[in-house]
């Protein structure tokens, strides 16, 4: 079997050898086990489903969180010349999906959003093909502690249920111990053959600069990095207007360098084209919000800077991670101001309703309750209506479907029972908000901390750290000039510009 | 500064005639007989269609700023405008860049985004063909675009440097006798090659210091001029044909009005309307648009001689194009469909020598 692995390898994907893990990872999905799996961003996930995919001979089905990863991971995979493969998701014109659902005996890999899933025709449809495994990517998103929480990601069990042959794989590249349990209970598959491995990337060296002046020195702080550092680089910030504020501050103090932004604000042409440029080294620095880099592999990336924290070390660890994937010391920043706390802070408030919110949301179902109607799904008029933004309604969605106010879109309609869900789901919002608050000062502890950085990061997530001799930390010491990339070239767009017949010229006729 | 200019010269057009929206609508080629008739009505029919993507929001933002600085100023009407001297004097100022630039939207704006689409696409493929190289990701992902090009391939059994040979030589035949420079090289640098991906719109904007309107409007004229070369000259430009297929012209009209235009002379409008399960207002309003783009449209089947005279009178008397104000001069049994069916009546003989003049 292990050296026919190897020729599937070759002849799907053109690589010779393994990565760290797929191997063990793969032959115990073809097993037929069930398999939890833990590797580091960047050391080929996919390739753990999309192999056994290949081989396996009925559909294997993705569920993945985000539609524009999915999107992008469909399109890499058919450009890679694995064309059997389709995502499925809610943005999709209603032909289209139903083509694709004509279609499913056709393909080996589908995409599918996890909402998607609970769809009664999507459900009928997959009675009536073979499924050979069941993948869940970024697994962590079941865990109610993990850093990316997705309530519709709790119902997959009882899809799951029904297909106690196929096997389930769950993929993430961070999860604490606590979060690993989630996943294997939340999944009802216990227990599930564990395959962690060391998340810590020994080729980043870690640089905590405090900033004590304010923004001004922030930004000039900023331009020092990206001037001593020359390299392609990730800045990412909490909003969209900053990305795009803080991307034409540094096309104007560095007009030699060639940077965009991107957050989930564009439309996904443009997001495309950025990510595009960005592979292929026409830009050098991006500034964008956390929607980048998920779908994207390139391995030449060796500056990350956060302008902004994120809410969670797992995200963080997971942001830093999309650097120095060719093995090359590369460098993570945080410019990191002690006022700044609150930002993280107001962000996770806005993900948890307030009892106010959860209020008016019960009042207003328990209401269309005794008029006999259901459920309506959410939109931007209900959104203004009831002034509720759509994570939080889809977090009391679920905690009412979980404590049985409502079923298939029919709710409860006894007046006293609501009463009571009402304080039940406030007291649970509370603690919900209060364990994101404990993550969120993990990570500010872990900025503000004196001891070493690599340390105090890694020690959250395995037992054992590796020390690294050299640039380690910046509470170590950490030469930052060593990180200056020489490939990066200071941009011959600085010259005159082309006209158009040249430029038609060489993107024509170049090579031919 | 073009897509002010054009507003300006819009709203100036429109003369307060109809409300703010009116050019919104045929900017963004509204699919409504109202707006159809409006572009003609108010010599705006280049425009219908240029800029679909343009959002409403947006496009009030634009708007206010125009009032803000003053070069428009709210009528008594609620969101009728008119432009003030500062506003005319600019108008008169820039009004050469609406000739320098060239648009046809009535007759292109169902065609340019979709040819332009399947240039990109095929640009993309040779180069990269050419190249031996087959891991890229498509530029555009629509099904439409991606399935006609599989196809045109097939067709097209020859390596791709012979095409791209051809492709350069007939753009560059085609650009050649323009003046509009940078506009060529707007239009250029969003195409994708190998390993060299097109700018953004958001990024052309901020390199040649313009709007990201003006840009995209710079697109879409570069797109009508290309397209309107290929018309004239179909014989010289023979891979650009075969890319400008003929499948869309008759996208002119509406899907549902083309289906109603197909009974038009062999059923009554009770009987479509019944056949169609249509409301017989809709199909007054099919009617009106297939007499638009048909100078051969038997008005006297629908209106009677007589009815017609009345309405032009009441048109001079009124001195207005509204329609409204028309019906308020005519005996009561003369309907709305009757006025809309003589106002394009009137425009389309109007239009009769300037056929296809954007």
């Amino acid at each position: 079997m292990d050296e026919k692995l190897e020729t599937y390898l070759h002849t799907y994907f053109g690589y010779h050898e393994f990565q760290q893990g797929q191997r063990e990872i793969i032959t115990d999905v073809l097993k037929g086990q069930d398999v939890l799996g833990v590797l580091p961003t960047g050391s080929g996930k996919s390739l753990c489903y999309q192999l056994p995919a290949k081989i396996l001979p009925g559909l294997t089905i993705v569920i993945s969180p985000l539609i524009s990863l999915m999107i992008d991971q469909v399109k890499q995979m058919k450009a890679y010349a694995y064309k059997e493969v389709e995502a499925l998701h809610s943005f999709q014109a209603w032909k289209d999906k139903q083509q694709i659902l004509q279609q499913m005996n056709e393909y080996k890999l589908l995409f599918m959003s996890p909402e998607l899933l609970q769809n009664k025709e999507i459900q009928h449809k997959m009675k009536q093909v073979t499924i050979s495994l069941f993948v869940i990517d970024e697994a962590h998103c079941i865990s109610q502690w993990g850093h990316d929480f997705r309530p519709d990601y709790l119902r997959l069990r009882n899809i799951f249920a029904a297909y106690q042959e196929s096997p389930v794989l769950a993929l993430t590249a961070t999860a604490s111990s606590k979060v690993q349990n989630d996943i294997e209970h939340a999944l009802e598959r216990v227990p599930m053959q564990k395959h962690t491995y060391s998340i810590e990337r020994h080729n980043i060296s870690l640089v905590v600069e405090q900033i004590t002046e304010g923004e001004t020195e922030k930004k000039e702080r900023l331009i020092t990095y990206l001037t001593k550092c020359p390299a392609p680089t990730i800045i990412y910030f909490s909003s969209r207007m900053k990305a795009e504020e803080i991307s034409s501050y540094i096309h104007d103090k560095l007009p030699d360098r060639q940077v965009a932004y991107y957050h989930a604000g564009m439309q996904q042409e443009e997001r495309m084209q950025i990510q595009q440029q960005f592979l292929y080294n026409q830009l050098d620095i991006i500034c964008s919000t956390s929607a980048f880099g998920m779908g994207i592999n390139k391995s030449n990336i060796h500056l990350v800077i956060h302008y902004h924290i994120p809410t969670q070390l797992e995200s963080f660890v997971q942001e830093i991670g999309r650097a120095g994937r060719d093995g090359k010391p590369s460098l993570s920043v945080v410019l990191y101001r002690k006022s700044e706390k609150q930002i993280p802070l107001t962000i996770i408030q806005n993900e948890v309703p307030t009892m106010e919110e959860i209020t008016v949301v019960c009042d207003y179902l328990q209401n269309l309750a005794s008029q006999g109607e259901s459920v309506p799904s959410f939109s931007e008029e209900l959104s203004q209506k009831l002034q509720i933004n759509e994570v939080n309604w889809r977090f009391l969605m679920f905690q009412l479907e979980y404590r049985k106010m409502m079923k298939d879109g029919v709710l409860e309609s006894a007046p006293e029972k609501w009463e009571k869900i009402i304080e039940e789901i406030t007291t649970f919002s509370r603690s919900h908000y209060l364990n994101k608050q404990k993550e969120v000062w993990k990570l500010i502890n872990w900025m503000e901390g004196t001891t070493c950085l690599r340390t105090s990061l890694y020690r959250h997530f395995q037992e054992h750290v590796q020390k690294k001799e050299k640039n380690c930390c910046s509470n170590c010491g950490v030469a930052i000039h060593e990180f200056a990339d020489s490939t990066v070239r200071k941009t011959t767009q600085n010259g005159p510009s082309k006209n158009w017949q040249d430029e038609l010229r060489s993107l024509l006729l170049e090579g031919v | 500064m073009l897509y002010q200019t054009l507003l300006l010269h819009m709203q100036n057009a429109l003369a307060q005639e109809r409300s703010v929206s009116g050019a919104y609508y045929i900017l963004t080629g509204k699919q409504s007989i109202q707006t159809i008739q409006d572009a003609k009505l108010f010599h705006l029919e280049s425009y219908y269609g240029v800029y679909r993507s343009l959002k409403k929001q947006d496009y009030m933002e634009r708007i206010d700023t125009l009032v803000d600085s003053g070069f428009l100023q709210a009528v008594e009407e609620e969101n009728h405008f008119e432009l003030t001297n500062k506003g005319q004097y600019f108008l008169n100022q820039h009004q050469s860049l609406l000739q320098q630039y060239s648009f046809q939207g009535i007759h292109y704006h169902s065609i340019d985004r979709i040819f332009y689409k399947r240039l990109l696409l095929l640009i993309q493929v040779w180069t990269n063909a050419q190249q031996n190289n087959a891991t890229y990701i498509p530029v555009v992902d629509e099904k439409a675009i991606t399935n006609w090009v599989k196809k045109l391939l097939q067709q097209l059994p020859k390596s791709a440097n012979i095409y791209l040979n051809q492709l350069f030589k007939e753009i560059f035949f085609a650009f050649k006798p323009l003046d509009i420079n940078e506009a060529l090289n707007i239009w250029v640098r969003q195409l994708t090659g190998y390993r060299q991906i097109g700018l953004t719109k958001q990024q052309l904007a901020v390199k040649f210091e313009k709007s990201v309107e003006d840009i995209h409007l710079l697109t879409t004229s570069v797109t009508h001029t290309l397209l309107n070369q290929i018309y004239k000259h179909a014989d010289e430009f023979i891979l650009l044909s075969n890319i400008y297929t003929q499948e869309n012209s008759a996208t002119r009209l509406t899907r549902s009005a083309q289906r109603t235009a197909d009974f038009l002379y062999t059923h009554t409008l009770e009987e479509i309307a019944e056949k169609r399960r249509l409301k017989l207002n809709t199909i007054y309003d099919h009617v009106v648009e297939i007499s638009l783009y048909d100078v051969h449209f038997p008005l006297d089947r629908f209106v009677p001689l007589s009815v017609q005279v009345q309405i032009e009178q009441a048109m001079k008397q009124s001195g207005s194009w509204k329609l409204k104000e028309i019906k308020a001069n005519l005996p009561e049994e003369i309907r709305y469909f009757d006025i809309r069916l003589v106002i394009a009546h009137v425009q389309t003989y109007l239009d009769k020598g300037a056929n296809r003049s954007g």
